[in-house]
Protein backbone atom coordinates (compact mmCIF):
# COMPACT_ATOMS: atom_id res chain seq x y z
CA UNK A 1 0.00 0.00 0.00
CA UNK A 2 1.28 3.24 -0.68
CA UNK A 3 2.12 6.03 1.84
CA UNK A 4 1.53 9.32 1.42
CA UNK A 5 5.11 10.68 1.75
CA UNK A 6 4.38 13.57 3.98
CA UNK A 7 2.49 10.75 7.03
CA UNK A 8 5.28 8.56 6.18
CA UNK A 9 7.84 11.42 7.00
CA UNK A 10 5.96 12.48 9.87
CA UNK A 11 6.03 8.81 11.28
CA UNK A 12 9.86 8.49 10.27
CA UNK A 13 10.25 11.64 12.74
CA UNK A 14 8.06 10.36 15.52
CA UNK A 15 9.41 6.84 15.82
CA UNK A 16 11.28 4.98 12.85
CA UNK A 17 10.78 1.27 14.40
CA UNK A 18 6.76 2.12 13.67
CA UNK A 19 7.62 3.54 10.44
CA UNK A 20 9.29 0.62 8.93
CA UNK A 21 6.82 -1.89 10.07
CA UNK A 22 5.71 -3.67 6.87
CA UNK A 23 1.62 -2.59 5.92
CA UNK A 24 0.37 -6.32 5.50
CA UNK A 25 -3.40 -7.02 6.29
CA UNK A 26 -3.73 -8.87 9.13
CA UNK A 27 -7.72 -9.33 8.82
CA UNK A 28 -9.60 -11.18 6.76
CA UNK A 29 -13.20 -10.39 5.68
CA UNK A 30 -15.81 -13.28 4.30
CA UNK A 31 -15.81 -14.01 0.87
CA UNK A 32 -17.90 -12.01 -1.29
CA UNK A 33 -18.67 -9.94 2.25
CA UNK A 34 -18.05 -6.36 0.16
CA UNK A 35 -20.38 -7.86 -3.03
CA UNK A 36 -23.18 -8.78 -0.73
CA UNK A 37 -23.15 -5.98 1.83
CA UNK A 38 -25.33 -3.41 0.06
CA UNK A 39 -27.97 -5.87 -1.01
CA UNK A 40 -28.36 -7.74 2.45
CA UNK A 41 -27.76 -4.00 4.41
CA UNK A 42 -31.30 -2.24 1.75
CA UNK A 43 -33.15 -5.64 3.35
CA UNK A 44 -32.44 -4.75 6.62
CA UNK A 45 -33.59 -1.41 6.08
CA UNK A 46 -37.01 -2.45 4.56
CA UNK A 47 -37.35 -4.99 7.01
CA UNK A 48 -36.78 -2.37 10.23
CA UNK A 49 -39.40 -0.20 8.63
CA UNK A 50 -41.72 -2.95 8.04
CA UNK A 51 -41.57 -3.75 11.87
CA UNK A 52 -41.42 0.17 12.73
CA UNK A 53 -45.01 -0.03 10.94
CA UNK A 54 -46.62 -2.72 12.82
CA UNK A 55 -45.15 -1.48 16.25
CA UNK A 56 -47.22 1.71 15.25
CA UNK A 57 -50.07 0.41 13.65
CA UNK A 58 -50.51 -3.74 13.50
CA UNK A 59 -53.23 -3.07 11.08
CA UNK A 60 -51.38 -0.80 8.69
CA UNK A 61 -48.46 -3.76 9.41
CA UNK A 62 -50.69 -6.44 8.37
CA UNK A 63 -51.81 -4.71 5.06
CA UNK A 64 -49.71 -5.92 2.00
CA UNK A 65 -48.21 -2.95 -0.22
CA UNK A 66 -50.24 -4.32 -2.94
CA UNK A 67 -51.09 -1.30 -5.31
CA UNK A 68 -54.98 -1.41 -6.18
CA UNK A 69 -54.78 1.56 -8.90
CA UNK A 70 -54.76 0.28 -12.49
CA UNK A 71 -53.08 1.97 -15.73
CA UNK A 72 -54.65 1.58 -19.33
CA UNK A 73 -52.35 -0.54 -21.14
CA UNK A 74 -49.10 1.02 -22.29
CA UNK A 75 -49.80 4.22 -20.10
CA UNK A 76 -45.81 4.66 -19.20
CA UNK A 77 -44.49 3.66 -22.79
CA UNK A 78 -46.30 6.14 -24.43
CA UNK A 79 -46.25 8.66 -21.86
CA UNK A 80 -43.44 10.26 -22.68
CA UNK A 81 -45.12 10.93 -26.05
CA UNK A 82 -47.86 12.47 -25.37
CA UNK A 83 -46.39 14.91 -22.84
CA UNK A 84 -43.98 16.12 -25.63
CA UNK A 85 -47.30 16.40 -27.46
CA UNK A 86 -48.62 18.53 -24.80
CA UNK A 87 -46.01 20.71 -24.03
CA UNK A 88 -45.49 21.66 -27.89
CA UNK A 89 -44.70 25.53 -28.23
CA UNK A 90 -48.38 26.90 -29.73
CA UNK A 91 -47.80 28.02 -33.12
CA UNK A 92 -49.17 31.86 -33.29
CA UNK A 93 -51.08 33.38 -36.51
CA UNK A 94 -48.89 35.78 -38.17
CA UNK A 95 -49.97 39.55 -37.43
CA UNK A 96 -52.10 40.93 -40.59
CA UNK A 97 -49.69 42.84 -43.07
CA UNK A 98 -50.08 46.50 -42.87
CA UNK A 99 -50.51 47.86 -46.19
CA UNK A 100 -49.66 51.78 -46.21
CA UNK A 101 -52.24 53.88 -48.16
CA UNK A 102 -51.27 55.71 -50.80
CA UNK A 103 -51.38 59.99 -51.29
CA UNK A 104 -54.74 59.43 -53.66
CA UNK A 105 -56.46 57.09 -51.47
CA UNK A 106 -55.26 59.40 -48.37
CA UNK A 107 -57.29 62.42 -50.31
CA UNK A 108 -60.27 60.43 -51.02
CA UNK A 109 -60.56 59.18 -47.23
CA UNK A 110 -60.22 62.70 -46.20
CA UNK A 111 -63.54 64.02 -48.96
CA UNK A 112 -65.28 61.46 -47.93
CA UNK A 113 -64.96 62.50 -43.99
CA UNK A 114 -65.32 65.96 -44.91
CA UNK A 115 -68.54 65.13 -46.73
CA UNK A 116 -70.42 63.16 -44.46
CA UNK A 117 -69.45 65.75 -41.10
CA UNK A 118 -71.16 68.29 -43.40
CA UNK A 119 -74.29 66.41 -43.98
CA UNK A 120 -74.51 65.67 -40.29
CA UNK A 121 -73.59 69.52 -39.31
CA UNK A 122 -76.54 70.77 -41.93
CA UNK A 123 -78.91 68.36 -40.71
CA UNK A 124 -78.74 68.71 -37.36
CA UNK A 125 -78.50 73.21 -38.41
CA UNK A 126 -81.90 72.55 -40.07
CA UNK A 127 -83.39 70.38 -37.20
CA UNK A 128 -82.86 72.90 -34.52
CA UNK A 129 -84.50 75.77 -36.80
CA UNK A 130 -87.33 73.55 -37.02
CA UNK A 131 -87.91 73.65 -33.38
CA UNK A 132 -87.37 77.03 -32.82
CA UNK A 133 -90.33 78.27 -35.41
CA UNK A 134 -92.64 75.72 -33.52
CA UNK A 135 -91.88 77.75 -30.00
CA UNK A 136 -92.42 81.38 -32.34
CA UNK A 137 -96.14 81.93 -30.89
CA UNK A 138 -94.96 81.24 -27.49
CA UNK A 139 -92.69 84.36 -27.69
CA UNK A 140 -95.02 86.60 -28.78
CA UNK A 141 -96.72 89.64 -26.18
CA UNK A 142 -100.26 88.72 -25.69
CA UNK A 143 -100.83 92.70 -24.51
CA UNK A 144 -99.67 94.65 -27.58
CA UNK A 145 -101.47 92.13 -30.17
CA UNK A 146 -104.69 91.49 -27.59
CA UNK A 147 -106.08 94.56 -28.95
CA UNK A 148 -105.92 93.69 -32.56
CA UNK A 149 -108.64 90.77 -32.55
CA UNK A 150 -111.83 91.61 -33.04
CA UNK A 151 -115.32 91.22 -30.88
CA UNK A 152 -116.21 88.27 -33.19
CA UNK A 153 -113.14 86.42 -33.00
CA UNK A 154 -112.81 86.76 -29.43
CA UNK A 155 -117.00 84.93 -29.24
CA UNK A 156 -115.95 82.50 -31.58
CA UNK A 157 -113.17 81.47 -29.49
CA UNK A 158 -114.89 81.52 -26.04
CA UNK A 159 -117.28 79.37 -27.60
CA UNK A 160 -114.70 77.24 -28.90
CA UNK A 161 -112.99 76.19 -25.92
CA UNK A 162 -115.25 74.14 -23.48
CA UNK A 163 -116.74 75.49 -19.98
CA UNK A 164 -114.21 76.26 -17.55
CA UNK A 165 -114.63 74.06 -14.04
CA UNK A 166 -116.13 76.00 -11.53
CA UNK A 167 -114.04 76.25 -8.23
CA UNK A 168 -115.66 74.34 -4.95
CA UNK A 169 -116.94 77.12 -2.62
CA UNK A 170 -120.52 76.77 -1.04
CA UNK A 171 -121.63 80.17 -3.50
CA UNK A 172 -120.24 78.41 -6.98
CA UNK A 173 -122.12 75.31 -5.38
CA UNK A 174 -125.32 76.97 -5.17
CA UNK A 175 -125.58 75.61 -1.00
CA UNK A 176 -125.36 79.23 0.52
CA UNK A 177 -129.39 79.99 1.47
CA UNK A 178 -129.74 76.26 2.55
CA UNK A 179 -130.61 76.08 6.39
CA UNK A 180 -129.30 73.61 9.12
CA UNK A 181 -132.17 73.33 10.33
CA UNK A 182 -134.33 71.82 7.69
CA UNK A 183 -131.54 69.53 6.51
CA UNK A 184 -131.27 68.28 9.75
CA UNK A 185 -135.10 67.99 10.88
CA UNK A 186 -134.90 64.09 8.84
CA UNK A 187 -132.44 62.85 11.04
CA UNK A 188 -133.15 61.18 14.35
CA UNK A 189 -131.93 62.36 18.07
CA UNK A 190 -130.26 58.63 18.54
CA UNK A 191 -128.19 58.99 15.23
CA UNK A 192 -126.86 62.62 16.07
CA UNK A 193 -125.99 61.43 19.63
CA UNK A 194 -123.73 58.49 18.20
CA UNK A 195 -122.21 61.04 15.57
CA UNK A 196 -121.37 63.78 18.55
CA UNK A 197 -119.73 60.21 20.06
CA UNK A 198 -117.94 59.06 16.79
CA UNK A 199 -116.81 62.81 17.03
CA UNK A 200 -114.25 63.46 20.06
CA UNK A 201 -113.79 67.24 19.11
CA UNK A 202 -117.26 67.58 19.57
CA UNK A 203 -117.48 66.63 22.62
CA UNK A 204 -119.48 69.24 25.07
CA UNK A 205 -116.03 69.41 27.21
CA UNK A 206 -113.96 70.30 24.30
CA UNK A 207 -116.07 72.66 23.11
CA UNK A 208 -116.11 74.41 26.23
CA UNK B 1 -14.15 21.85 1.56
CA UNK B 2 -17.78 20.52 0.28
CA UNK B 3 -18.57 17.65 -1.53
CA UNK B 4 -17.17 16.10 -4.23
CA UNK B 5 -19.17 16.40 -8.10
CA UNK B 6 -19.68 12.48 -7.84
CA UNK B 7 -20.94 12.80 -3.91
CA UNK B 8 -23.11 16.01 -4.88
CA UNK B 9 -24.79 14.24 -7.77
CA UNK B 10 -25.58 11.28 -5.48
CA UNK B 11 -26.93 13.15 -3.18
CA UNK B 12 -28.96 14.50 -5.15
CA UNK B 13 -30.59 11.45 -6.51
CA UNK B 14 -30.71 10.37 -3.09
CA UNK B 15 -33.38 13.59 -2.28
CA UNK B 16 -35.23 11.93 -5.21
CA UNK B 17 -37.93 9.12 -3.99
CA UNK B 18 -37.47 7.46 -7.52
CA UNK B 19 -33.82 7.02 -7.24
CA UNK B 20 -33.30 6.78 -3.44
CA UNK B 21 -32.10 3.57 -3.18
CA UNK B 22 -30.13 3.33 -6.33
CA UNK B 23 -28.44 6.61 -4.86
CA UNK B 24 -27.80 4.96 -1.58
CA UNK B 25 -26.48 1.78 -2.80
CA UNK B 26 -24.03 3.60 -4.98
CA UNK B 27 -23.12 5.55 -1.53
CA UNK B 28 -22.58 2.02 0.44
CA UNK B 29 -20.78 0.86 -2.68
CA UNK B 30 -18.28 3.53 -2.48
CA UNK B 31 -17.44 3.80 0.88
CA UNK B 32 -18.07 0.55 2.74
CA UNK B 33 -14.76 -1.15 2.25
CA UNK B 34 -13.07 1.98 4.04
CA UNK B 35 -15.84 2.11 6.65
CA UNK B 36 -15.35 -1.43 7.47
CA UNK B 37 -11.42 -1.59 8.09
CA UNK B 38 -11.61 1.51 10.15
CA UNK B 39 -14.56 -0.05 11.91
CA UNK B 40 -13.04 -3.76 12.46
CA UNK B 41 -9.61 -2.17 13.20
CA UNK B 42 -11.36 -0.48 16.18
CA UNK B 43 -13.58 -3.54 17.08
CA UNK B 44 -11.55 -6.78 15.62
CA UNK B 45 -14.22 -8.96 15.34
CA UNK B 46 -15.88 -9.27 11.84
CA UNK B 47 -18.91 -10.11 13.40
CA UNK B 48 -18.85 -7.17 15.69
CA UNK B 49 -17.32 -4.60 12.68
CA UNK B 50 -20.50 -6.36 10.93
CA UNK B 51 -22.67 -5.41 13.14
CA UNK B 52 -21.53 -1.53 13.69
CA UNK B 53 -21.80 -1.32 9.54
CA UNK B 54 -25.03 -2.13 9.63
CA UNK B 55 -25.86 0.62 12.42
CA UNK B 56 -23.84 2.80 10.92
CA UNK B 57 -25.43 3.03 7.16
CA UNK B 58 -28.98 2.65 8.70
CA UNK B 59 -28.03 5.80 10.28
CA UNK B 60 -27.07 7.25 6.97
CA UNK B 61 -30.10 6.45 5.49
CA UNK B 62 -31.94 8.07 8.16
CA UNK B 63 -29.62 11.26 8.10
CA UNK B 64 -29.00 11.90 4.27
CA UNK B 65 -31.69 13.80 3.76
CA UNK B 66 -30.83 16.49 6.17
CA UNK B 67 -26.96 16.18 5.59
CA UNK B 68 -25.88 19.47 4.76
CA UNK B 69 -23.53 19.62 1.75
CA UNK B 70 -20.84 22.43 3.58
CA UNK B 71 -19.11 19.40 4.50
CA UNK B 72 -17.43 16.02 3.03
CA UNK B 73 -19.93 13.33 2.76
CA UNK B 74 -16.81 10.85 3.78
CA UNK B 75 -16.15 12.95 6.97
CA UNK B 76 -19.73 12.92 8.06
CA UNK B 77 -19.73 8.52 7.46
CA UNK B 78 -16.20 8.68 8.91
CA UNK B 79 -17.71 9.98 12.28
CA UNK B 80 -20.66 8.34 12.32
CA UNK B 81 -18.54 5.36 11.87
CA UNK B 82 -16.00 6.28 14.50
CA UNK B 83 -19.13 7.29 17.22
CA UNK B 84 -20.75 3.58 16.36
CA UNK B 85 -17.53 1.78 16.98
CA UNK B 86 -17.29 4.21 20.35
CA UNK B 87 -21.06 3.38 21.56
CA UNK B 88 -20.22 -0.13 20.28
CA UNK B 89 -17.44 -0.99 22.94
CA UNK B 90 -18.86 1.58 25.57
CA UNK B 91 -21.65 -1.15 25.55
CA UNK B 92 -19.43 -4.22 25.80
CA UNK B 93 -17.68 -2.41 28.56
CA UNK B 94 -21.12 -2.10 30.32
CA UNK B 95 -22.30 -5.52 29.27
CA UNK B 96 -19.29 -7.49 31.03
CA UNK B 97 -18.72 -4.78 34.12
CA UNK B 98 -15.40 -4.32 32.90
CA UNK B 99 -12.87 -1.38 33.15
CA UNK B 100 -11.54 -0.38 29.67
CA UNK B 101 -7.81 -2.11 30.68
CA UNK B 102 -10.11 -5.28 30.29
CA UNK B 103 -11.67 -4.06 27.27
CA UNK B 104 -8.25 -3.72 25.60
CA UNK B 105 -7.73 -7.57 27.02
CA UNK B 106 -10.64 -8.87 25.72
CA UNK B 107 -9.64 -6.94 21.85
CA UNK B 108 -6.11 -8.82 22.56
CA UNK B 109 -7.62 -11.96 23.06
CA UNK B 110 -10.08 -11.72 20.38
CA UNK B 111 -7.12 -10.46 18.28
CA UNK B 112 -4.99 -13.85 19.54
CA UNK B 113 -8.01 -16.29 18.58
CA UNK B 114 -7.67 -15.24 15.14
CA UNK B 115 -6.94 -18.07 12.39
CA UNK B 116 -4.00 -16.48 10.95
CA UNK B 117 -2.69 -14.93 14.31
CA UNK B 118 0.94 -15.19 14.56
CA UNK B 119 2.67 -13.70 17.29
CA UNK B 120 6.04 -13.20 15.37
CA UNK B 121 4.73 -11.34 12.76
CA UNK B 122 5.21 -7.71 13.34
CA UNK B 123 2.47 -6.90 11.70
CA UNK B 124 0.30 -8.98 14.34
CA UNK B 125 2.14 -7.31 17.01
CA UNK B 126 1.33 -3.69 15.71
CA UNK B 127 -2.13 -4.77 16.15
CA UNK B 128 -1.60 -6.21 19.65
CA UNK B 129 0.39 -2.86 20.29
CA UNK B 130 -2.64 -0.79 18.98
CA UNK B 131 -5.32 -2.46 21.33
CA UNK B 132 -3.45 -1.06 23.84
CA UNK B 133 -4.20 2.55 23.32
CA UNK B 134 -6.69 4.71 24.79
CA UNK B 135 -10.11 4.46 22.67
CA UNK B 136 -9.67 7.88 21.44
CA UNK B 137 -5.69 7.75 20.58
CA UNK B 138 -6.36 4.06 18.81
CA UNK B 139 -8.45 5.99 16.25
CA UNK B 140 -6.51 8.99 15.43
CA UNK B 141 -3.54 6.27 15.10
CA UNK B 142 -5.70 4.51 12.71
CA UNK B 143 -7.19 7.54 10.85
CA UNK B 144 -3.62 9.10 10.19
CA UNK B 145 -1.60 5.70 9.88
CA UNK B 146 -3.98 3.38 7.83
CA UNK B 147 -6.86 5.98 6.12
CA UNK B 148 -3.98 8.73 5.95
CA UNK B 149 -6.49 11.38 6.52
CA UNK B 150 -5.02 14.72 7.09
CA UNK B 151 -5.52 16.34 10.04
CA UNK B 152 -7.80 19.09 8.62
CA UNK B 153 -10.42 16.22 7.80
CA UNK B 154 -9.85 14.18 11.42
CA UNK B 155 -10.50 17.52 12.93
CA UNK B 156 -13.92 17.58 11.62
CA UNK B 157 -14.22 14.08 11.93
CA UNK B 158 -13.57 13.81 15.74
CA UNK B 159 -13.97 17.31 16.41
CA UNK B 160 -10.53 17.95 18.51
CA UNK B 161 -8.53 21.21 17.20
CA UNK B 162 -5.45 19.87 14.78
CA UNK B 163 -2.90 20.57 17.35
CA UNK B 164 -4.88 18.14 20.15
CA UNK B 165 -4.22 15.59 17.08
CA UNK B 166 -0.90 15.49 16.47
CA UNK B 167 0.12 15.36 19.90
CA UNK B 168 -2.53 12.18 20.40
CA UNK B 169 -0.64 10.93 17.46
CA UNK B 170 2.77 11.67 18.51
CA UNK B 171 2.04 9.89 21.98
CA UNK B 172 0.43 6.80 20.06
CA UNK B 173 3.46 6.40 18.13
CA UNK B 174 5.44 6.69 21.01
CA UNK B 175 3.48 4.25 23.04
CA UNK B 176 3.29 1.24 19.84
CA UNK B 177 7.10 1.72 19.68
CA UNK B 178 7.27 1.16 23.01
CA UNK B 179 4.85 -1.78 23.06
CA UNK B 180 6.87 -3.37 20.05
CA UNK B 181 10.59 -2.91 21.62
CA UNK B 182 10.25 -4.14 24.85
CA UNK B 183 7.35 -7.10 24.24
Amino acid sequence: MPVENHILNELNTISQTVANIPRLPVFTVPENYFVEFPGKLMEKIREDAKIETELLSPLLGGIQKKNPFSVPDGYFSTFEEQLKKSTLPVVMPEPAKVIRMSGTRQVWKLSVAAMVAGVIGIAAWLFYQQNTAIDLPAQVNINAELPKVSEQEMNDFLLSVPEMPATETPQVAGLENLNIEDMLKDVQDGELQDFVKDMPELQPEKLN
Amino acid sequence: MSVTQDDKELLHLFRDLKTREQAYTSIVKKYQEKLYWHIRRLVVDHDDANDVMQNVFIKVWKGLENFREDAQLYTWLYRIASNESISFLEQLKRRSSVSFDDVSGGLSEKLTADKDFDPNKLEWKLQMAIQQLPEKQRIVFNLRYYDEMPYEEMSKVLETSEGALKASYHHAVKKIEDYILNR
